[in-house]
């Protein structure tokens, strides 16, 4: 199940501006990579560990401290990796964006990528395991769309078999299918520290907790609109 | 020798060196205004519809038996007027769906190509935020229509109250627009100077309340937006500076708190030299202040620099403290 568009319109502005700048950010980040990975692969990995938030090392006041917090964001472990955390940043990102203003809307992705780093740095204390990627803040946008738009309606690619179709679902069920994903392993993370997760299900989950200081940033006529139960 | 110019000009049309002929042209009509084929010429060659308007009428000025440049004219005024009904079809569509700016913009570039269009000036009346800007743009429709007496009784009505938020809450009622009236009336019930205008607002407040049937529209006052976005960077701050330092909030400097202070006064300071001062809505400082754009200009750097300063040292240390664990780990 991919999401691939929100159908919905904007309503104050036409032009995602500071989405697209995230996403190009990201996307110049993965060509340096790319670029260290041709030169030496190995270099990869020393990058990925000095600039990924290693939750042991963050604890012991070593490493980059808070800098790895803001850089784990923007480093993607290969280009699916990328390719999938920026379809998801365009398809929730954009009206949330809209419904705050682009500077007010990077101030919410950065703090949701700090605080979904915070979450996750709590909860598996003793990881060696670099985090990175931007999931962390895009939950985060994803649980602002929950709360601002649960009955949005987003274009999907649904695999039936070796069918592709295309229905349109609703915000609500198609957040709460990708937070559900995360609970479990989550929950086991949590119980056996050293188990190996290839994915920071506590970063997801951290980020998602993060989309509801949404409200701090929302422009104030959003934020009428919200509260007196007005479409946004 | 501008006889020169204008046959050079012609010349080179011929060869198809429209841009130099441009240039010739232009040069020459500066020296000699009167030859009515050289605006006539200058309008073929010029790309935009103003500017072709423009070279033909002054050719019809100088002779007005043109009956190229009159052909010419009617052609490029219906094409005009039909992309400006185009586009004030889209405004008020957008207006209508609820894209208010995209809407303003739209209906903005029609009363810019078409000053006199009454239609579209009333429509920018209704969903500009501010008092005096409604009032500009009632202005501007009364100048496109003098007989409408509408648009002549709300301009009285806001131009003799818009100093008052309870006359701009009846304004606003008297429009039609409820929701504006709401946020007039429930400011003037509590900040109106006079006490009497306090319990006129508050029943009149009341009135309306009955009116939009339970429907109660809740207002924001400024205040509380203010106390709402002063949160977001102070709490960016905190989980920072808690990062840094192992989140441990032992291991926090005494500075931390002057910095965290730092920071949120620098977000109040940058945040009230953003407020908008209009007839509703109350201002952290003077609208005096905030008019002058120096002034502003000056508070909104320094309260941004006070929000950065603090953020520039954490990260200093972060950068400190990576340089002497990436010597010892990556030797």
């Amino acid at each position: 199940m991919l999401p691939l568009n929100d159908i919905e319109p904007n309503r104050f502005t036409s032009w995602p501006f500071m989405t697209l700048v995230i996403i190009t950010l990201n996307v110049i980040v993965m060509g340096f990579e790319n670029l260290v990975i041709v030169r030496d692969a190995s270099q990869f990995q020393t990058l990925v560990y000095e600039f990924g938030s290693i939750p042991v090392v963050t604890l012991q006041q070593a490493g980059s401290g808070a800098i790895s917090s803001l850089t784990y964001m923007f480093l993607h472990g290969g280009i699916w990796h990328l390719l999938g955390n920026m379809l998801a940043l365009w398809v929730y990102g954009r009206r949330v964006e809209d419904m705050c203003g682009p500077w007010r809307f990077l101030l919410f992705y950065l703090l949701c990528g700090l605080f979904a780093n915070f979450i996750n740095i709590l909860a598996t204390a003793q990881s060696t395991i670099p985090v990175i990627g931007a999931s962390g803040a895009i939950f985060g946008v994803m649980g602002a769309y929950l709360l601002l738009f649960p009955q949005g309606r987003i274009r999907t690619l649904v695999l039936l078999g070796v069918l592709p179709v295309f229905p349109k679902i609703r915000a609500y069920w198609l957040i709460l299918y990708f937070l559900l994903l995360n609970i479990p392993p989550a929950l086991n993370m949590l119980v056996y520290q050293n188990a190996n997760y290839q994915i920071a299900h506590w970063t997801h989950l951290g980020g998602f907790l993060a989309g509801i200081f949404v409200f701090l940033f929302l422009s104030p006529e959003a934020f009428h609109r919200y509260r007196n139960d007005l479409p946004l | 020798m501008p006889e020169q110019l204008f046959r050079q000009a012609e010349k080179l049309v011929k060869q198809g060196q429209l841009e130099q002929a441009r240039g010739l042209l232009l040069r020459y009509v500066e020296q000699e205004e009167e030859n009515e084929l050289a605006w006539l010429l200058l309008s073929d060659l010029v790309e935009s519809r103003e500017d072709k308007l423009i070279a033909l009428e002054n050719a019809l000025t100088i002779n007005p038996n043109l009956v190229r440049a009159q052909n010419r004219l009617v052609q490029l005024r219906g094409e005009r007027q039909q992309t400006v009904a185009e586009k004030f079809k889209q405004g008020e569509t957008a207006v209508k769906v609820g894209l208010r700016v995209e809407g303003m913009r739209l209906l903005q570039e029609v009363v810019q190509a078409e000053p006199s269009h009454e239609q579209a000036w009333l429509l920018l009346s209704q969903i500009v935020t501010a008092v005096e800007d409604k009032i500009v743009a009632l202005e501007a429709a009364q100048r496109a229509n003098p007989r409408n007496e509408q648009t002549a009784r709300q301009l009285t009505q806001l131009r003799q109250n818009h100093s008052s938020d309870l006359a701009v809450g009846t304004a606003y009622e008297a429009h039609g627009e409820l929701q504006k009236a709401l946020a007039a009336y429930t400011f003037a019930a509590g900040h109106a100077p006079v006490a009497a205008d306090r319990l006129i607002a508050q029943k009149k407040l009341d009135e309306l309340r009955q009116q939009l049937g339970g429907k109660e529209i809740k207002t924001t006052s400024p205040a509380m937006t203010l106390l709402r976005f002063m949160i977001g960077p102070p709490l960016i701050y905190t989980i920072f500076s808690l990062l840094q330092n192992g989140l441990r909030i032992n291991h926090l400097p005494t500075r931390f708190f002057w910095e965290l202070l730092t920071v949120w006064f620098g977000t109040v300071l940058f945040i009230a030299a953003n407020q908008k001062p209009n007839g509703t809505e109350e201002t952290l400082f003077d609208a005096d202040i905030l008019e002058d754009w120096r002034l502003r200009g000056l508070l909104l750097v320094l309260g941004l620099l006070l929000v950065l300063v603090p953020f520039v040292f954490v990260l200093w240390g972060g950068v400190g403290q990576f340089f002497v664990w990436k010597t010892a780990v990556f030797p």
